[in-house]
This record gives C-alpha cells, sequence and structure tokens, in this order.
C-alpha cells in the first residue's frame, strides 16, 4: 500500500495529492512466531523405571505408564498492522489492516465484528459497507481480489499458529479538523466459546476433546487510528545521464542519476511516508547508490530506511512521519543503460 | 526429621497414591520393587476460612503452558532389602523439565541428555554449532535418575518427584 511515487505519475503531475502516504510494516504473515504448543488431542505418556539388586542379582522394574489427555486451548490475538493512517476529511475506503492469529493449540473458527463508534476519539469513522474483508491478496491494503467477510459464512478457521490479515474499512467523515483522531476496533471471538481463563468447555475441543478457554478469555479486541491532515506531498524527478565518451548521450553503459525532491505542503503530518520508485526499463540499478540527503543507504533491507529490492527491481525509502517543518528530501540513486 | 518419620511418612504417601505396601515377597517375574507414576497439578482453591490455597489434584487433561507434577513411588514388597536402586524417568514427549523441580529425600538426582549417560546438571556439555562448548540448559535434559545411595528396606518405600511443563 505504498502510494506510488513513480517517476511517471511524478513527471506528469508535479504536485501529487497524497491521501494516504503510510505504508503496511508487515505483510499478513501466518509465519508469525508463537509457541504454539502441543496440539490438541495428543497423549502425553510417562513410565519410570527402578533398577535395583537383590542378593547380587539386578532387576528392572517398569511403572504403570500415566497418559494425560492434550485439550483444546482457545486462545487468539490481534495484531495491528497498520501504524496510524493519515487521512483526508471525507476519503472513502481508509482500510485499517490487522493480522488475527490463532495462538490455540487446534482448529479453530473465530467470528469477526468491526465497531467504529467508541470513546475517546475525536471523530467516529463510518464503516464501509462491507465494514470487513479479508486481505486475501497480501497486498496490506483494500484491493479488488481482497474477500468481503460475511459473519457466520466465511468466518476464518485457523489452524493452531496460523492467522489471516484482516481489513476494517471506513469512510471518513467530510468537514473534520486536521489533526483529529477517530478509531475503529476489530474484535475476533472463537465459534467454541468464550469465558474466563480456564473454563473447560467439555467435549467442545477438536475431535471431542475437552476445550478450555485461555488467557485471551476466547475474545480479543484492537484498535486501529486514523488521524485527518490535510497534507500534500509533491515530488519532483529529474536525470542527468554521463555516457562513457564523457558526454551525456543515453547509449548502453552510460548513467543516469535519478534525483527525486519530495516536497511537504499543507498542514498536519504525513504519516509514515514512503517513497518507492521502480528501476526503469533496460536499466540496471548501480548497487549501493541510493542515498537520501546526500547520506547512502545500504541496498539490503536492513536498519536504514533504503533498500533496492527484486522482483521487480526498485528502489524504496521510508521517509517516516513528514510535515512541511521536515523540509524538503532528497533521494538520488543510479542505473546503468543496458 | 528423623530418617524413620521420613520413611513413615513416605509409606504413608505412597499409600495415599494407591501403592499397596505388602511386605509379601512377590514372584520373580512381578519382581520386589513395586513403582508406581503419578501426574498431579497444582489448583488454587478457597478453604472453609476464605482463604485462597493450593492442592495437588490429578491431572485428568492439561493445555499447553500447564506445569504437571509428577510423582513417582517406589515400594520394596520383598522381605529382604533390595540395593543398588536407581530410579530413571524420561521427560515425557510434549514437555519439558522445570530447572531444579527434581527431588528425592535421600537420593543423588542426575540428568541425561540422550538418555543414556547421566551426570550432575554442571556436567552436562552442550556443543553449540559454531563449536563452543557450554553448560545444558535444564530445559534440555531429557530424562532424571535417582540414585539411592542406600539400600531399601523390607516394605521401605520411597518417593521422587519433578515438575514439568506441556509444551
Amino acid at each position: 500500500m505504498f502510494t506510488k511515487l513513480t517517476s511517471w505519475s511524478l513527471s506528469r503531475d508535479t504536485r501529487q495529492r497524497v491521501l494516504l502516504v503510510t505504508f503496511a510494516c508487515c505483510a499478513a504473515s501466518p509465519a508469525a512466531v508463537h509457541a504454539v504448543g502441543t496440539a490438541a488431542g495428543t497423549n502425553i505418556t510417562s513410565a519410570a523405571t527402578v533398577e535395583y539388586s537383590i542378593g547380587g542379582t539386578s532387576a528392572t522394574i517398569t511403572s504403570n505408564t500415566t497418559t494425560l489427555a492434550v485439550a483444546e486451548l482457545i486462545n487468539v490475538t490481534i495484531a495491528l498492522q497498520s501504524p496510524t493512517i493519515s487521512v483526508a476529511a471525507g476519503a472513502p475506503n481508509k482500510a485499517l489492516l490487522f493480522l488475527v492469529t490463532n495462538t490455540g493449540n487446534g482448529l479453530e473458527k473465530f467470528s469477526l465484528t468491526g465497531e467504529s463508534v467508541l470513546v475517546g476519539d475525536d471523530f467516529d469513522p463510518t464503516p464501509a459497507a462491507p465494514f470487513i474483508y479479508f486481505d486475501s491478496d497480501g497486498s496490506g491494503d483494500l484491493s479488488p481480489a481482497d474477500a468481503p467477510y460475511v459473519a457466520g459464512s466465511n468466518d476464518p478457521q485457523l489452524a493452531a499458529d496460523s492467522g489471516v490479515g484482516v481489513l476494517l474499512v471506513n469512510n471518513i467523515p467530510a468537514g473534520l479538523a486536521d489533526g483529529g483522531y477517530g478509531r475503529s476496533q476489530l474484535t475476533a471471538t472463537s465459534t467454541t466459546g468464550t469465558g474466563a481463563p480456564g473454563t473447560v468447555l467439555a467435549g467442545l475441543g477438536n475431535g471431542g476433546v475437552d476445550a478450555v478457554i485461555g488467557s485471551s478469555g476466547g475474545q480479543v479486541a484492537r484498535l486501529g487510528s486514523y488521524q485527518v491532515g490535510d497534507i500534500l506531498l509533491s515530488a519532483v524527478k529529474s536525470q542527468a545521464v554521463q555516457d562513457p565518451f564523457g558526454g551525456s548521450q543515453p547509449i548502453p553503459g552510460a548513467t543516469i542519476t535519478y534525483q527525486i525532491v519530495v516536497t511537504t505542503t499543507g498542514t498536519g503530518t504525513a504519516l509514515g511516508a514512503a517513497f518507492k520508485d521502480p528501476i526503469p526499463a533496460s536499466t540496471t540499478y548501480v548497487a549501493g547508490s541510493l542515498r537520501l540527503n546526500g547520506a547512502t543507504l545500504t541496498d539490503p533491507i536492513d536498519g536504514d530506511v533504503g533498500s533496492f529490492e527484486l522482483g521487480p527491481a526498485r528502489v524504496a525509502v521510508s521517509l517516516g512521519d513528514l510535515t512541511t517543518a521536515t523540509g524538503p528530501q532528497t533521494i538520488d540513486f543510479r542505473v546503468t543503460i543496458n | 526429621m528423623s530418617n524413620r518419620t521420613t520413611v513413615l511418612r513416605l509409606a504413608m504417601l505412597a499409600a495415599a497414591l494407591g501403592g499397596a505396601t505388602t511386605a509379601l515377597a512377590q514372584t520373580a517375574d512381578r519382581g520386589c520393587i513395586e513403582l508406581k507414576t503419578v501426574a498431579e497439578v497444582q489448583e488454587t482453591y478457597v478453604d472453609a476460612r476464605g482463604n485462597e490455597a493450593t492442592r495437588l489434584v490429578p491431572a485428568a487433561k492439561v493445555v499447553p503452558g500447564d506445569e504437571v507434577i509428577w510423582t513417582i513411588v517406589a515400594n520394596n514388597v520383598c522381605t529382604t532389602p533390595a540395593g543398588d536402586i536407581a530410579i530413571t524417568n524420561p521427560v515425557p514427549e510434549h514437555m519439558r523439565y522445570v530447572g531444579s523441580s527434581a527431588f528425592g529425600p535421600g537420593s543423588q538426582i542426575v540428568f541425561s541428555l540422550d538418555g543414556n549417560t547421566f551426570a550432575a546438571p554442571d556436567a552436562l556439555v552442550v556443543a553449540e554449532a559454531d563449536g563452543t562448548r557450554r553448560t545444558a540448559r535444564a530445559d534440555e535434559y531429557s530424562a532424571i535418575r535417582w540414585v539411592l545411595p542406600r539400600p531399601m528396606g523390607p516394605s521401605e518405600s520411597m518417593m521422587v518427584r519433578y515438575r514439568a511443563t506441556v509444551l
């Protein structure tokens, strides 16, 4: 869900209204690491042995085998994947991304509900219809491939330790003042049951084993936030060609230096602004050439804000939260013509 | 508490755990030591005076994260003393031993990483992938052994215990 500040859109529109320059920090990933534990229905067995000797003769005796049945633990977490999202007043279909994870030890189905009329914020976002979507394509944002959630019809059934990306989609009311916050909440509820931690639901677990409510109580809710800002980001891209013969002809082997200047105007904060630029066809990125405000950024996705990624080849720079006080941000990188 | 009292109490405990203490000699195939394994969990309850207290109750079902208290009781059911006594218990599959939880009155406790060789905790060494060596962590133990350095007399019982967490 990067807002595309590509060379093409930017060269045509030097001032692009950026409604949403936040970026998803993480695609919904079922690989989130949880120590999920022994599967429901497993039998744990134990037997001891004793060795001894009587009158010089040794013997070994084994005890009874004690068996413990592992019940189904019902637990669920929701992690908010979106940062606070910058929105313009009146903007439609703004999505918050959550990751719902089954942290129990069995296969479990969860129902989902959303709520946007909440206390403690400045405005109430208006739920879109449908309100809840699965992030089916893993894009982190609402896209045509995303399936709407229909309660009781496609409740997510999650294997132990697996998760699903869920989008809460709200429309932002018109006429809001800059800086105001609006919150929206996603709730996931085990369809097997809820209750105080430790509650036993006899026979309701996977395969007829008992189910035990875990620390979540079988239900969990998580808030996401929008912030109103009337902020404009503009980007101007320029290029300089240097050929191998000291000239400026765009011939194979020539180097193109691209420079992009991102400027912020208006009020409010562009939260989590991200710059992303595909490497043009028939050119090759010059390794290690990406810079932000003159400082070199390393190519791997690592501790610094910049990276070069493949598939498709592109450079990306996380500019962070931008206001007019931040000043222009200058990005440059080089490619060679193949 | 004298040794005699300890033995008596253990005998009572063994009886309470269901181990029948008989002094009759057994046939060779049944052996002279009866061995019983019991799994329990600690339960918090409110006693008659309204105070919170804990007690051990049989572990019927468990969930990941539960701590189980395993008790092993050995009775010498023969009329002659039994020597060279060693009780061995593999840490059950799907469980992890809780460090420092093993105890057994009068016995030496040793641990194993591979289930075959046993040693005191500081003598158990793990080789890391990079070649460095370190002392094994308690959660890496795969078996526990209690060695009783004295013979067990007729009708005598011993109890050993450890705790393990469901993974």
